[in-house]
């Protein structure tokens, strides 16, 4: 397991260097001079020349490269041009409302989606699993955005039940502020802002580990020794529970940890469309802007974090099935 | 089931494939005589989300092949090379794949300017590395068979070897995950167009359009709805697409 460990942890290095390279490399791609920009069509070439060193932008790519990299590892991603503050501090200060959103549709995926699968991997082949089936297969055709909207349509505007934009006083604060003896009220307002957007994010997701949970649940059903459980007179609902779904669990956590990136990618549009002030939105904002030091921060901010949950993910795959180890 | 999937899918893609020329846009005043209503232009819905089929099956079939072949080149590569080509493309699959698709496509048509032309770029960027996993993965089985020994008996070079040889029998399940991979693109053509950053105005983009919506969305529900329906009918189809083949190309399937 060690060896696994130490193995998967060297793969993870130059991976994270190459994402780093990559986004550095691409922003640089940008035709036009940062300088010009800057000054606009009035500088004179004195100006720019003064400006292009000043940026560091006369050395060359290796160097620049080499700069950026001992930049990022003491943990300075540059500043905004637009908003003047630090990158990492706006990545800082809007990373906890994407976290919201992702951890309650990650939530929300495995409180529908197993059941859900569980459900039509046992009423196999009925009405029950070909809606369910049907649902799932309208589920991931179906337009992320578009959910959110038709969302917004329905349980803002026709029913007014549920705030349709910005976070309120937001999850994580209110339940601090709750733990310190607050008031309740916030964190129930907190919770209806948040609960259409995590919804909209974790749509694509219930319908993909529903799908899988039911055809992981029919492989393990059919097998032995859930026949045997069977015939040692176990009432049904423990078989099912107990033998099968354990087992047939183990690729499933493995895709909702997977899934983690995907929301992530969910989050850009949801958190655009419900204006939820997260890194998505930050990231969107500063792409519309050209506002590179911001775009750069949070793209690899976002590798780096997607990078470091899949390495998790198999990691404690290969702890729970020993065969993976030797592959 | 093969059969009902090959009737869904007829007139599924059907009304998506050709352009209307005689339908122009016409500039009204916004009314619901037009059978999806008019957009805050006053241009036909209509016509808009024809012509915006155009746009993003365009963009997305451009895309995939793309994607498909820098993928089947590049894990075609590694698969039959193997060793140090194989473990350095791997770390670039890796790489390519630490970034969420959507954030990576954002980023590339940022750096290049929002266009159709972009975005097809973008999109077959981060989309190849799924083509080049499976490439990899069925080269990896098929270079064992006796043939391609044969092959480099007989005093073939490799690349010949590898392209007339190999290749042509890896190729049957590149056909499904580039029809799935064609839904994909779709929805992510429009995910790009809704956030501002894809198709530009005034041409019609089944994202954009659904953006327009958004904003009027009080006084104006049918406009966002009906193209995300047809994203989502337009996704479905491919995906059923994609499924159908994949039972075709089973080789458990009592034929």
């Amino acid at each position: 397991m060690l060896q696994y460990t130490a193995r998967r942890l060297l793969l993870f290095i130059p991976v994270i260097l190459g994402v780093l390279l990559i986004v550095f490399l691409t922003v640089r791609l940008v035709p036009g001079d940062p300088a010009t920009v800057l000054l606009g069509p009035e500088g004179t070439d004195a100006e720019r020349a003064r400006i292009t060193h000043l940026l560091g932008l006369d050395k060359s790519l290796a160097t620049q490269f080499g700069i950026y990299l001992r930049n990022v590892l003491r943990g300075d991603f540059g500043r905004s041009i637009f908003l003047g503050s630090d990158v990492l501090e706006l990545i800082l200060i809007a990373l906890p409302a994407t976290l919201e959103l992702a951890v309650l549709a990650l939530i929300i995926t495995v409180m529908v989606a197993v059941p859900l699968g569980v459900l039509a991997a046992v009423r196999a082949n009925t009405l029950i699993d070909y809606a369910a089936t049907l649902l799932a297969l309208l589920g991931v055709s179906m337009p992320l955005f578009w959910f959110g909207v038709l969302a917004i349509l329905l349980f803002s505007l026709q029913l007014g039940w549920l705030p349709s934009f910005g976070r309120g006083p937001g999850l994580f604060p209110s339940l601090g502020a709750l733990l310190a003896g607050g008031s309740p009220g916030d964190v129930w307002s907190a919770l209806k802002h948040a609960l259409l957007p995590s919804l909209t994010l974790a749509f694509g997701s219930i319908a993909l580990v529903a799908r899988l949970v039911r055809s992981a649940m029919l492989e393990v059903i059919r097998l032995d020794y859930v026949r045997t459980a069977r015939a040692k007179g176990l009432a049904e609902r423990k078989v099912i529970n107990k033998h099968a779904l354990r087992n047939a669990l183990l690729p499933v956590v493995t895709v909702i940890g997977l899934q983690f990136g995907t929301l992530l990618g969910g989050a850009v549009i949801t958190e655009t469309i419900f204006a939820w002030p997260g890194l998505g939105r930050l990231i969107v904002g500063a792409i519309s802007q050209r506002d590179f030091p911001v775009i750069q921060g949070g793209v690899i901010f976002v590798a780096i974090a997607v990078s470091i949950v899949n390495l998790l993910v198999d990691l404690s795959y290969a702890l729970i099935n020993p065969k993976i180890r030797y592959a | 089931m093969m059969v009902v999937l090959a009737a869904l899918l007829a007139p599924l893609i059907a009304p998506y494939g050709p352009d209307q020329r005689n339908i122009r846009q016409r500039f009204q005043p916004p009314s619901q005589e037009h059978l999806l209503g008019t957009d805050n232009f006053g241009r036909d819905s209509l016509t808009r989300i024809l012509y915006g089929a155009r746009v993003s099956l365009r963009v997305a079939s451009l895309a995939v092949g793309i994607a498909a072949v820098i993928g089947i080149l590049v894990g075609a590569l590694a698969g039959y090379l193997g060793g140090v080509v194989d473990l350095i493309v791997m770390r670039l699959v890796d790489i390519f794949l630490a970034f969420p698709p959507i954030l990576l496509a954002l980023t590339l048509v940022a750096v290049l300017n929002p266009s159709a032309f972009s975005v097809t770029i973008a999109l077959g960027m981060v989309y190849w590395t799924g083509y080049a996993r499976v490439i990899r993965s069925s080269v990896l089985v098929w270079k064992e068979e006796e043939f391609v020994e044969a092959s480099r008996a007989l005093g073939a070079s490799w690349p010949r070897t590898l392209f007339k040889h190999v290749l042509p029998h890896t190729l049957g399940p590149m056909i499904v995950v580039a029809s799935v991979g064609m839904g994909n693109a779709v929805t992510a053509e429009a995910a790009l167009s809704f956030l501002g950053l894809g198709v530009q105005p005034p041409t019609p983009s089944w994202g954009a359009i659904l953006n327009t919506g958004l904003q009027f969305l009080r006084q104006t529900p049918y406009l966002s709805t009906f193209p995300g329906a047809a994203i989502m009918i337009t996704v479905l189809g491919f995906n059923l697409l994609g499924d159908g083949l994949r039972d075709a190309f089973d080789p458990r399937r009592v034929a």
